[in-house]
């Protein structure tokens, strides 16, 4: 279980001036369940995420993973428990590393076994996520981004996280590759239980996968509550607005 | 005089250091004049490669065969200086992401005003006139204070905006918009519409918008093109397309949408050599047919071709 409780994070700009990236945002997220959280571009979401990660600290406020604050994670204890998922696929790899050395070194950082445990590991994880081992030998750049993307969800799961963060994971791929990725995440996720936080803009993706859902406005939670009661009866301007903009591309 | 681009046989390949990729297919397609077409296809299929070969802006590693008659000019046969004139004068181009495409050290105005003062030859006081007037046309206030201002002081939907008149400044007869709505969220996403809905209203209609977004083409576009590695499967009427498509490639697009229950396209159904169809290993709709018999893109109906032997 992973919870939020008043996290602030003020990021400071130069001549004195502050910018509030996230404010006084609190909630709780049980374990095994996916979680949605929407909201316009510069929101905050991405902020959430990092600070979720634990990759920046929050200005004030806590994040407790069962109960024990993320920041007083060591890294390999950080790297077993929670995993992100980013954007841009290509820039998860270092473009100089083959995927086969990059899904290696995550497996390193995070437990001491043997190479042809990792070989096993990595081999089996691939064919779950539906990629071909061919690839193992590939730079980032030699392959499509829905590719490298399966790459990273692999590299991912690979450490059995109990949390997944996917940051707009899909938003730069198109609806096929989109859906063949929620069809590897949410399949692993039934398998694990993991639990699993999806951010995006995309409500008609957070309608189809997501149990709950916190929109932000401005760094603020506006509101939160089940998927389908957030989507058919919206409380705020905000959320009526986004609900709305969606329908008018309606197919 | 509005043209039509008439692309016929072109193949695109990118000589890499130890082959040739092949991007674009054996395309043959006629672009009207006074619509706005769809392109629409995976990540790779190759539509955006076949929209910046129109202007002749892809990377020098391009080999293209085959014609593309804009009037009585092949494009592919223009040298550069004939091609700077076509450029944004008489094709123009809203690129991808304007955060990365506009400069962020020099101001708007400067932008806006170049295409002016390298086209026209107009003074700088008349090409800041019309500036203004584009400005104030799609939504900007102070468009004096804009022209003073640097691009990341604007938010992004401010600079689709600006990316959008830099594109048509010029009054072009056409435009080709390379995935405007790629990344963007659904408030941003409709400001683009409407931005697109404007120009079709003031400056043209004769569009080339490349996109992933079926939500978008189905709202703003009259024709749709669908691509697959790159061939052309299906044109037709938007609407028709993306409600009843035919090609078993745009139906497993249609299942995909999230409204649709997000259904992948399976991978590896047939053995891709055992047919010439590019679908072949994806289709559940593959017959013993399909192995020895291979269809080309053939017409339906006056406004609608498919490359598929179930319309045989």
């Amino acid at each position: 279980m992973i919870e939020l409780k008043h996290v602030t994070k003020i990021f400071k700009q130069g001549l004195g001036q502050t910018q509030i990236a996230l404010d006084n945002v609190s909630f709780d997220i049980p374990q095994g369940t996916i979680m949605g959280i929407a909201g316009n571009s510069g929101c905050g979401k991405s902020t959430l995420a990092r600070v979720m990660m634990g990759l920046i600290p929050p200005t004030s406020g806590s994040v407790l993973l069962d109960g024990k604050a993320v920041s007083s994670y060591s890294r390999k204890e950080r790297s077993q428990s929670i995993q992100m998922i980013f954007q841009h696929p290509a820039q998860s790899f270092d473009p100089k590393m083959m995927f086969e050395h990059s899904l290696m070194e995550a497996l390193k950082v995070s437990q001491r076994i043997d190479r042809d445990k990792f070989n096993a590991a990595i081999r089996e994880m691939l064919s779950q996520v539906d990629l071909s081992e061919t690839l193992l030998h590939r730079y980032p750049h030699e392959v499509s981004g829905g590719e490298a993307q399966r790459m990273a969800i692999a590299r991912a799961l690979l450490l059995k996280p109990k949390i997944m963060v996917m940051d707009e994971g899909t938003s730069m791929l198109d609806v096929s590759v989109q859906a063949k990725l929620f069809d590897v995440l949410t399949t692993a996720q039934k398998r694990t239980g993991m639990t699993m936080i999806l951010i995006s803009h995309d409500l008609e993706v957070i309608s189809k996968t997501c149990q709950t859902l916190a929109v932000i406005y401005c760094g603020s939670v506006v509101e939160q509550g089940t998927t389908e009661q957030l989507l058919t009866r919206p409380k705020t301007a905000y959320v009526k607005k986004l609900v709305e903009e969606f329908a008018f591309f309606d197919i | 005089m509005h043209y039509d681009i008439q692309m016929a046989d072109v193949t695109i390949e990118f000589a890499l250091k130890s082959k040739r990729v092949s991007a674009v297919d054996q395309v043959n397609v006629t672009f009207k004049a006074g619509k706005i077409t769809g392109v629409i296809g995976e990540t790779g299929s190759g539509k955006s490669v076949l929209g910046m070969s129109i202007l002749q802006l892809l990377p020098k590693q391009a080999c293209i065969s085959g014609t593309c008659f804009f009037g009585h000019k092949d494009l592919y046969a223009l040298d550069a200086e004939s091609m700077r004139k076509i450029r944004g004068q008489e094709i123009g181009l809203i690129v991808q992401n304007p955060n990365e495409a506009l400069n962020p050290v020099r101001t708007i105005g400067r932008q806006l005003m170049e295409p002016l003062i390298k086209h026209f030859d107009v003074s700088r006081t008349e090409a800041r006139k019309t500036v203004e007037a584009h400005l104030r046309c799609f939504g900007f206030e102070m468009p004096k204070k804009v022209m003073q201002q640097y691009t990341f002081q604007m938010s992004g939907g401010m600079n689709q905006r600006l990316i959008a008149i830099m594109g048509l400044i010029c009054h072009p007869s056409w435009l080709i918009a390379d995935e405007p709505t790629k990344g963007l969220d659904a408030i941003l996403r409709r400001s683009i519409y409407d931005v697109f809905w404007e120009i079709r209203q003031h400056y043209t209609q004769s569009m080339i918008v490349i996109t992933h977004d079926l939500f978008f083409a189905k709202k703003l576009c009259e024709q749709i093109v669908v691509m697959y590695q790159g061939e052309i499967v299906e044109i037709g009427e938007a609407k028709k397309v993306l409600t009843t498509p035919l090609h078993p490639y745009t139906k497993g697009l249609l299942m995909a949408t999230p409204k649709a229950g997000m259904t992948p396209i399976p991978d590896h159904l047939n053995p891709s050599h055992e047919s010439r169809c590019k679908f072949y290993s994806r289709c559940q709709f593959a017959s013993a047919k399909c192995k020895v018999q291979f269809v080309e893109l053939r017409e339906i109906d006056p406004d609608t071709m498919v490359r598929c032997i179930l319309y045989d």
